[in-house]
């Protein structure tokens, strides 16, 4: 027990000089409450109930994560119709060299995969949180989402992870 | 102030699936301990002796027999029968893998490290994880007087057309697996075979073809060992050997 506290509890002496600078920029609410419905993983998923009948979620990968990975080169998108639970697998990103799973924030079916991303995988960098979904997902059970984090839980949770 | 430790688990001559076992094991430990929400999973006991709680560790490994190994890119579109036959000669194995990066080679006089680490915890981003591998390659290399550098293709290379150490990595909620591998004496014969991760006209070298011979692939190991701990901000490093790993986190389930 002692053993595990002390690993909790040292931090590294050494500072990468490389460590993850995003800036998060104020958004601007005039969108309704567009943003505020958006939910948050701590795995840097995001997750939108986007429809009128808040049944079905848009799922990506957020800004912060695709500046953390880098140039996004082939995205490994789910089979549409397959059942996904919430924490497991639902596809990858790949950056150079390293291939980085995607969790699913919610438990469904997947209805569609963003296909545009097999040809252009980079669209990831350019519109993370928009354009370059991942995929859509019948949902379950939408509390699922409601006990994610909200856009200022993740920043500040993002700048948390930061320093 | 202690520092974090970093356990080496030094496999030497192993099979790919025999590494690929204890990875599994470790990034399951990992990831489980990630989860503090919900409880462990009842991990094997032996694991929990080995590494409680889950500390930054290598793996360092010579496979045998030599394998060739598929990122997650080819995964999803298999080999043909002629491309398998192609890449299964004189005993060698073909695996597909999650890892990043495209077909490279792994077997006698090779190191394959394999880390597994939580990034979050050394504050290291993916694309910082990568950059930090090559370096430890390139500062491996150096011990031995070897110039390697980095180029815009990841690796560490000894000229433009020339690559000794490889990098391809998996991640899942920033836990890291697989890592590099770094040519001591492999046969390069193995890499005239394959354009090696999807990179045409260039070749493979190893410490044997840059002028360094008698240097086996542990003292390698451990210096790349040493490279990452450095890296990774840990003071101290314990090595352990194959006769000390428990024999069931060896086996595939």
């Amino acid at each position: 027990m002692a053993s595990l506290l002390r690993f909790m509890l040292t931090r590294p002496v050494f500072k990468p000089a490389c460590a993850a600078r995003v800036v998060v920029r104020s958004r601007n609410f005039t969108a309704g409450n567009y943003f505020l419905s958006k939910k948050y993983t701590k795995d840097h998923e995001w997750v939108l109930l986007s429809d009128s009948d808040k049944t079905i979620a848009t799922v990506g990968i957020t800004q912060y994560a695709q500046k953390a990975l880098g140039e996004v080169v082939f995205v490994d998108l789910p089979q549409e119709n397959s059942e996904v639970e919430a924490g497991e697998t639902v596809g990858a990103v790949e950056s150079v060299k390293s291939a980085s799973d995607i969790l699913s924030p919610v438990s469904g079916l997947v209805v569609k995969a963003n296909t545009e991303l097999a040809s252009n995988p980079k669209l990831i960098n350019e519109s993370a949180e928009d354009n370059g979904w991942i995929c859509k997902i019948e949902v379950k059970d939408s509390k699922e989402i409601e006990a994610l984090m909200d856009k200022k839980g993740y920043d500040a949770y993002v700048e948390g992870a930061d320093h | 102030m202690s520092g974090t430790r970093l356990l080496h688990l030094h496999l030497g001559k192993t099979t790919y699936a025999s590494a690929a076992a204890l990875q599994k094991s470790l990034v399951s430990a990992h990831l489980s301990r990630k989860s503090q929400s919900t409880p462990a999973p009842a991990s094997s006991p032996s694991l929990q002796t080995l590494t409680n709680p889950p500390e930054p560790t290598v793996i360092t490994s010579e496979f045998h027999p030599p394998v060739y190994t598929l990122g997650r890119r080819e995964s999803q579109t298999p080999l043909t029968p002629e491309q398998e036959s192609h890449l299964r000669v004189k005993g060698s194995e073909l695996r597909y893998t999650p890892r990043g990066g495209l077909t490279t080679f792994h077997g006698p006089g090779q190191l394959t490290a394999y880390v597994i680490a939580d990034l979050r915890h050394h504050g290291l981003t993916p694309r910082c994880y990568v950059r930090t591998l090559e370096r430890a390659l390139v500062a491996t290399c150096a011990h031995w007087r070897i110039r390697a550098f980095t180029t815009e293709d990841t690796g560490a290379w000894t000229s433009e057309g020339r690559k000794i150490g490889a990098v391809g990595v998996h991640m899942r909620r920033f836990v890291s697996s697989f890592g590099v591998g770094l040519n001591v004496s492999t046969d390069l014969w193995w890499f005239d075979r394959i354009v090696a991760c999807g990179l045409e006209g260039k070749g493979a070298t190893s410490f044997v073809r840059e002028g360094v011979v008698g240097v086996g692939v542990e003292e390698v190991g451990d210096r790349f060992v040493k490279a990452m701990a450095e890296s990774l901000g840990c003071t101290t490093i314990e090595k352990k050997s194959r006769e000390d790993i428990p024999p069931d986190l060896l086996v595939e389930e």
